[in-house]
């Protein structure tokens, strides 16, 4: 089944290995096959990866768009080491995006990444005593994930 | 009764105090001997059990890791093999090259005999080349491809995925062609043999060493089992590659599997001691601690090299 995706004026989206920008007005394509895809909404940079969990979904975000593992393996492991040693209630969160790696699942455990990060924000606003959740910027993974749009 | 001990209620008090002391030392002493806060269901329900789950997981995923090792050490011995059948196949044929080259009947019945000799070694070699009573070299008929004989590795606790290798026969039946007949030539038996049909089986070995004999069929009979010998190798060079990439994806995911079951351990004895607040300010403090430290840079680095730089 093809995969719909909607693209506002100027929103960028990664297929593959290639990342498409959209012109001046809004465009609606559907995407066959399997590919990586990542909507600008849905991708950190290494600006925006400023906190322990984000880390996480940025080195799952590699893994995902490059289609392996190995190369970003031990990047990932120090990450993971690192959050739960400082937050252990994390880990079955943490065994969730392992399980999905390790099923070649990398959509779906970019969803799970995102989950640590809400999970980190919870964690930090409750030490905070705010209680307030410190809203994340530039990431939203797309609420209905029905489908990995990879098909895979 | 007389004998009854009357206790005040000071004294009451304090008994009851020292036997919360005495309860708190044991528990602190248990503690102590088992590096954990929560022992049992009864010191904090949820953690424990929560706990309890990831240990769980941790060695369903053990269990994995055994399979995983056993289909390591398995495609490396297959390996291995691989490689001392192309060292013997490429000795088989300098000696056939060198037979060609000579009028001698001496040598040539030596080369003839030697070939046969470095047949049976090769097919001992295949048949060695098992580990824990499977063999991937050896099953099914010559030359050909046999599911049966696959090996399968599941890489996750729900087995929904998993990596099949597929087996290859690799006997070598090279030598145990027929002589070739009268009145055929050479052109006509040297066809070039796909790789992953070697020759057939079902051929007689041959008893007499003299089919290398000078003259025209002799020389028809070398060319021939060269050919063979280079289909042979060619075959090898097949499976070869193909073992090998398999054995690095096994590798690279024994390793991350590895790595799971140790976060899943480490994670589950942390639980019992997790405070909310206290995470919290560890995971701020870490926060600031990895963006001073190189790892930052290596996120930088990894990021560059993929399309993702486009995002920065």
């Amino acid at each position: 089944m093809a995969l719909k995706v909607e693209l506002k004026p100027g929103e960028k989206i990664i297929i593959g290995k290639v990342a498409i920008r959209n012109g001046e007005q809004r465009a609606r394509f559907f995407i066959e096959g399997q590919a990586p895809i990542l909507r600008e909404k849905d991708i950190l940079n290494t600006e925006t990866a400023n906190s322990p969990a984000k880390c996480i979904y940025f080195a799952v975000q590699l893994m995902y768009v490059e289609g392996s593992i190995e190369k970003h393996h031990d990047l990932y492991f120090q990450f993971v080491r690192d959050f739960v040693n400082a937050a252990p209630s994390s880990t079955p969160i943490i065994a969730e995006i392992n399980n999905r790696i390790l099923s070649g699942d990398f959509y779906k455990a970019l969803k799970s990444a995102k989950e640590l990060i809400a999970y980190e924000q919870k964690l930090i606003g409750a030490m905070m005593g705010d209680g307030t959740a410190h809203e994340l910027s530039g990431t939203s993974l797309r609420k209905d994930g029905t489908a990995d749009p990879s098909g895979a | 009764m007389p004998g009854d001990i009357v206790l005040s209620r000071g004294i009451r008090t304090n008994l009851l105090s020292l036997q919360d002391h005495s309860r708190n030392l044991e528990i602190s002493q248990e503690r102590l001997a088992t590096g954990k806060r929560v022992n049992s269901a009864l010191d904090n329900p949820l953690n424990y059990f929560q706990a309890d789950g990831l240990r769980q997981r941790g060695k369903d995923l053990s269990n994995l890791l055994d399979q995983m090792g056993i289909a390591v050490e398995t495609l490396k011995i297959t390996g291995k093999a691989i490689e001392g059948l192309q060292k013997l196949a490429e000795s088989a044929s300098g000696i056939l090259k060198n037979a060609a080259s000579t009028t001698d009947n001496t040598i040539r019945n030596q080369a003839r005999t030697s070939f046969e000799e470095i047949k049976n070694q090769m097919n001992q070699l295949v048949a060695d080349a098992g580990f824990n009573g499977r063999n991937m070299l050896n099953g099914g008929v010559a030359g050909a491809y046999d599911s049966r004989y696959d090996l399968r590795v599941s890489f996750n606790e729900t087995l929904t995925t998993q990596l099949d290798v597929k087996a290859i026969n690799l006997r070598a039946t090279l030598a145990g062609n027929p002589p070739i007949a009268a009145g055929s030539t050479a052109a006509q038996v040297v066809t070039p043999v796909a790789p992953d049909a070697l020759a057939p089986t079902g051929f007689p070995p041959r008893a007499v060493a003299t089919d290398y004999d000078s003259g025209a069929l002799g020389d028809a009979t070398i060319q021939r089992d060269l050919a063979y010998l280079q289909s042979y190798v060619s075959s090898i060079r097949g499976a070869a590659s193909n073992f090998g990439i398999n054995l690095t994806v096994l590798q690279n995911r024994q390793q991350f599997t590895k790595d799971s079951v140790l976060t899943l351990n480490v994670g589950a004895d942390g639980l019992v001691l997790a405070d909310q607040n206290e995470e919290g300010a560890k995971l701020l403090a870490l926060q600031t601690r990895q963006q001073l430290s190189t790892q930052a840079l290596s996120l930088a680095n990894q990021a560059d090299q993929a399309v993702l730089r486009l995002f920065n």
